[in-house]
């Protein structure tokens, strides 16, 4: 009885081997596609992933699993993404600035051309100031920066996050540098202006539009090349009104997208470029982006690749002309 | 308007098809509170997938539910088990696990369960009347609050668990801290401790650790020979005598309950802390404290009113601020911005009523997890009358997915079999676990915090005795030494 | 061993582990000082915790260790130790939690990744039982057969998600 058991139980195993083993070599996707966002839950990125992953699993037939891994300024997630196996289960969402500079950075030797990219959203970085603060106009701030140098506090997320470039930018306008205080996060960073911990904030627009409108916060400039209304009556304008000479920065900003390594067959891509393609015309998407202020810039592949060679050269050298990196971003390819 | 906007939500949360999902909701969040691993973030993380086509006031009744049930779910294996099920109800464990010893489990879970259904309903009143007020509390945080709060919470933990002899738990609670560092750091990603290792950079998950740390030596123990002798007896619900329980101690219930949502509205501290910082200001309170540990009803209602007060304090500052105050109310935010809510200073003008659904939602949430608790316990409580050699292998089994799914990574199943070791060694040598998990929680907090206010000051502590805030936490961190160096005794000798 | 005993086996191990820390908190602050980083101040170094925390583990697990000699000296205790090391291997209870930490290590170092997650996984849970003997083999097999499929219904058809 105890044989036949057990023999029963082997073939039984067996028999499910098989079937599972037949199972994966159907048509993709045929399982849980699990998209990668290197960041906490609730940021930009990530509620921008979300949005994007609901739209394309509903025409790729699949559900597609949020699976937020933050640390390391976006960096560790990514890395896990490119170390595992290239089957299309697995997917990352990044914004461009961190991704781009990640090898300027030390932390892989492989650049955004290892990647099949699609690039979604775009949205401008804004520099505020708390309610109460002593700068009403860019220009305070900037002469604040001029004649203290190295003491204005500058509130972001963290090393190569969006807010660490919108204050580069500002470094390099004025001519002098700031003082970089980075929190775990947009959000930690932004409760940290209300409090007035520190002196500035250039995070993205989106991640503080409504505490502009209600006033909680100074919005003094938007490093977009133009103005934007956030509501009948706001309008936050563009730094190029002060200071003109920001045109090789700007639009200064976060571009996100969704990314695999490359190595996955044409057919499996033509279906994920279907599928995206379907996502950033989706109605819930459209309306998401409207909500936050983000510009949905669709890119197929090929446009990516080509929006990121420029993208990749301002982000890497802004860094480097600032010291921030050691590594020339030439020893990449990225030429100026 | 408000009653209107009240009752709206009430027939709304009353419709059968509402009805079901909360139930659903409710129940999975029970279930996967209880597993140990699947945490209530990724709970919400999980369904705000699958909510995205419902109707909206549907999938906000989902979402709720899954979170209040996540939460108060934790408490049945951390009393059955030893094993807390979210790192939320560690603190329940302290006593809980000792009155299931004495036979008393299914009293316990009662007491716990009311408990965490009254600390939910208060949290709601403090939601709903206070909202402006604490929202202030929150901003006067900055960063020296931060490391103090951390230091603070850890050097309680560390004195309450280690019975009498606060030199372990802290020495516990300096490993975690220690563990927090390893992997890049907040501040200048600089990577500490990690050998160059891409999964040691990117941090040790604080889920993996605490399965390894809390679960693994429980399971490895059942291995002896003693245990092959008769099951735990499993008590009866006693309902009468549990209201009496509660009733009797509804002081404590709505302190715990306060400090709870104090410790939800601070952004970056949740769920894990509020239960111990209530089960602390209920021992010091006690008129025999040395009761607590062994199985006192008081440590297990406070630790449970403590941890479900957190889910209406972090709701605050999310619906004032947009600023989650803990780690499921950011994913819950995300939530609310997916379904096309925008919570922060501009909710009360364009979407009046919505904190006034939210709220009844959750006392409907928690009224369902009362009842669904109940029902649910009737079974788990029977876990004590398994043979543990049955029992605890498969255990581990939910062990090793819950430590893979936090990230899908196995690695994080290597993770949590070394901190298994590690705490199979410190809990046979008389080391609490519960400070060590505390400080991976707040490590990083207390780290980047202390250097970011280093930064701000140019390298100078003073700020640290100069706002209100840190002299208040450094004066009771100083007692709290001199207390276990026994200077106070001492000194009364001395004047006698 | 007795409570002091353990006391001072653990304290040897966090001494040294107190002094590693330590020495690599200054070697970190060294490090951080250089380029690319150039954080020459030691208070917002990352090395400034990881120093404070290994010198307090130090101390703190030095305090233990005199504690834990109260009565008998350093030699003795060694000697304890490696007496009661010399016992552990032939005691029962030990004998029985190894063999099921190293069936379990198996488990999560190799199985998992190797082979198809229900087969490591019912090959694991009926491994473990049988050595521990609780129960008989066919209940044995069938309790392990039903939980993974429990496991796997619950996981992935209920929440919806992919296991290892």
């Amino acid at each position: 009885m105890k044989k036949t058991l057990a023999i029963f139980v082997v073939l039984l195993l067996a028999l499910g081997f098989c079937f599972a083993q037949g199972a994966t070599e159907d048509t993709y996707p045929n399982k849980t596609i699990n998209l990668t966002v290197p960041y906490g839950a609730g940021g930009t990125t990530d509620l921008t992933a979300r949005a994007l992953a609901n739209a394309m699993g509903e025409k790729l037939g699949t559900t597609i699993n949020v699976v937020n891994t933050p640390g390391a300024g976006g960096s560790a997630g990514s890395l896990n993404v490119q170390n595992a196996k290239v089957d299309g289960y697995t997917m990352l969402a990044n914004g461009m600035l961190a991704f781009t500079t990640m090898p300027i950075n030390g932390y892989t030797d492989k650049t955004y051309r290892d990647w099949d990219i699609w690039i979604a959203t775009f949205a401008p970085n804004a520099i505020i100031v708390p309610k109460n603060s002593p700068y009403n106009t860019i220009e305070d701030l900037i002469h604040a920066i001029q004649q203290n140098p190295g003491k204005i506090t500058a509130g972001t997320a963290g090393i190569g996050s969006g807010g660490h470039f919108g204050a580069e930018v500002m470094k390099a306008i004025a001519g002098a540098p700031y003082k970089h205080i980075t929190y775990a996060g947009g959000a930690p960073a932004l409760t940290a202006t209300l409090a007035g911990e520190v002196d500035f904030c250039p995070q993205l627009l989106a991640e503080y539009k409504d505490l502009i409108i209600s006033g909680d916060v100074k919005c003094l400039a938007t490093l977009s090349d133009t103005d934007i209304e956030l509501a009948p009556g706001v309008v936050v304008k563009s730094i190029l009104h002060s200071y003109p000479e920001a045109k090789k920065f700007v639009p200064m900003g976060e571009v996100t997208g969704i990314l695999i390594p490359k190595g996955m067959s044409e057919a499996n891509l033509e279906k994920i470029d279907a599928a995206f393609n379907y996502a950033v015309k989706d109605q819930a998407f459209l309306d998401f982006a409207a909500l936050k202020s983000f510009s949905v810039i669709p890119k197929d592949r090929a446009e990516s690749q080509k929006f990121l060679d420029s993208f990749a050269s301002k982000a890497c050298y802004l860094m480097y002309d600032a010291g921030a990196v050691t590594i020339d971003p030439a020893k990449f390819g990225i030429t100026r | 308007m408000v009653l209107q906007y009240l009752t709206e939500a009430v027939f709304t949360v009353l419709s059968p098809l509402n009805l079901l999902v909360l139930t659903l909701a409710v129940g999975s969040g029970l279930i996967m509170g209880m597993l140990p691993g699947l945490s209530a973030t990724m709970a919400i993380a999980l369904l705000t997938g699958l909510t995205y086509n419902f109707p909206t006031q549907t999938a906000l009744i989902s979402l709720l539910g899954v979170y209040v049930g996540s939460i108060s779910g934790g408490c049945q294996s951390a009393i059955l088990l030893n094993i807390p099920g979210t790192p939320a109800s560690a603190a329940t464990a302290m006593d809980g696990f000792p009155m299931a010893k004495k036979g008393d489990g299914g009293h316990a879970i009662f007491i716990a369960t009311t408990a965490s259904m009254l600390g939910t309903l208060l949290s709601v009143i403090f939601v709903l009347t206070l909202t402006p007020f604490l929202t202030s509390m929150a901003l006067k945080f900055a960063s020296w609050e931060f490391f103090l709060l951390s230091i603070f919470g850890i050097m309680i933990c560390g004195a309450l668990t280690s019975a009498g002899n606060a030199l372990k738990g802290w020495i516990s609670g300096i490993l975690g801290l220690l563990v927090a560092m390893i992997g890049l750091d907040t501040v200048d990603t600089f990577a500490r401790f990690s050998f160059g290792n891409v999964n040691l950079m990117s941090n040790i998950q604080l889920i993996p650790v605490m399965i390894g740390l809390f679960g693994f030596p429980e399971i490895v123990r059942a291995f002896k020979k003693e245990n092959e002798g008769s099951p735990i007896k499993v008590s009866k619900f006693q309902p009468k005598r549990g209201f009496r329980s509660v009733f009797h101690n509804w002081l404590a219930i709505i302190r715990s309950s306060l400090i709870g949502v104090m410790v939800g509205i601070i952004p970056g501290v949740g769920e894990d802390t509020g239960g111990w910082l209530s089960y602390w200001a209920s021992k010091s309170q006690s008129k025999n404290p040395e009761s607590f540990g062994e199985g006192n009803e008081l440590g297990v209602i406070s630790a449970e009113a403590g941890n479900n007060a957190c889910i209406g304090g972090a709701l605050i500052p999310v619906l004032s601020l947009a600023v989650p105050g803990s780690a499921p109310a950011a994913v819950l935010l995300a939530a609310f911005l997916m379904h096309g809510y925008r919570p922060g200073p501009l909710l009360m003008t364009e979407s009046p009523s919505f904190i006034y659904s939210v709220s009844i939602y959750i006392i409907a949430a928690s009224l369902a997890m009362w009842l669904l608790a109940m029902i649910i316990a009737r079974g788990t409580v029977r876990i004590l009358g398994i043979k543990k050699k049955l029992l605890m292998p498969i255990i581990f089994l939910l062990c090793v997915i819950g430590s893979y799914l936090i990230n899908y990574n196995r690695f994080d199943v290597k993770v949590m079999f070394v901190f298994g070791l590690i705490g199979l060694a410190l809990s046979s040598a008389d080391f609490p676990a519960a400070p060590f998990l505390l400080g991976v929680i707040l490590g990083p907090m207390a780290d980047s915090n202390l250097r970011r206010g280093l930064r701000l000051s140019d390298g100078s502590f003073l700020p640290m005795f100069q706002r209100p805030i840190c002299i208040f936490f450094l004066i009771i961190i100083i007692g709290m030494i001199f207390t276990q160096l026994g200077v106070f005794s001492k000194l009364k000798k001395a004047r006698s | 061993m007795d409570s002091k005993q353990k006391d001072f086996t653990i304290s040897l191990v966090l001494v040294a582990l107190g002094i590693y820390t330590t020495i690599e908190g200054i070697r970190i602050y060294i490090k951080a000082s250089k380029a690319p980083y150039n954080i020459d101040s030691f208070a917002i170094s990352p090395g400034l915790l990881p120093t404070i925390l290994g010198a307090l583990l130090l101390i703190l697990s030095l305090v233990l260790m005199t504690k834990s000699l109260k009565n008998g000296n350093f030699l003795i205790r060694i000697k304890q130790l490696l007496t009661w090391a010399r016992e552990a291997v032939f005691d029962s209870d030990i004998r029985m939690m190894v063999g099921g930490m190293v069936i379990m290590g198996i488990y999560a170092f190799l199985l998992i990744g190797l082979i198809p997650y229900y087969l490591s996984s019912a090959v694991y849970l009926a491994s473990l039982m049988l050595f521990l003997r609780a129960s008989s083999f066919l209940k044995t097999i069938l309790v392990a057969i039903i939980t993974i499929a429990l496991v796997i219904l619950l996981f992935q058809t209920g929440f919806n998600v992919s296991l290892p």
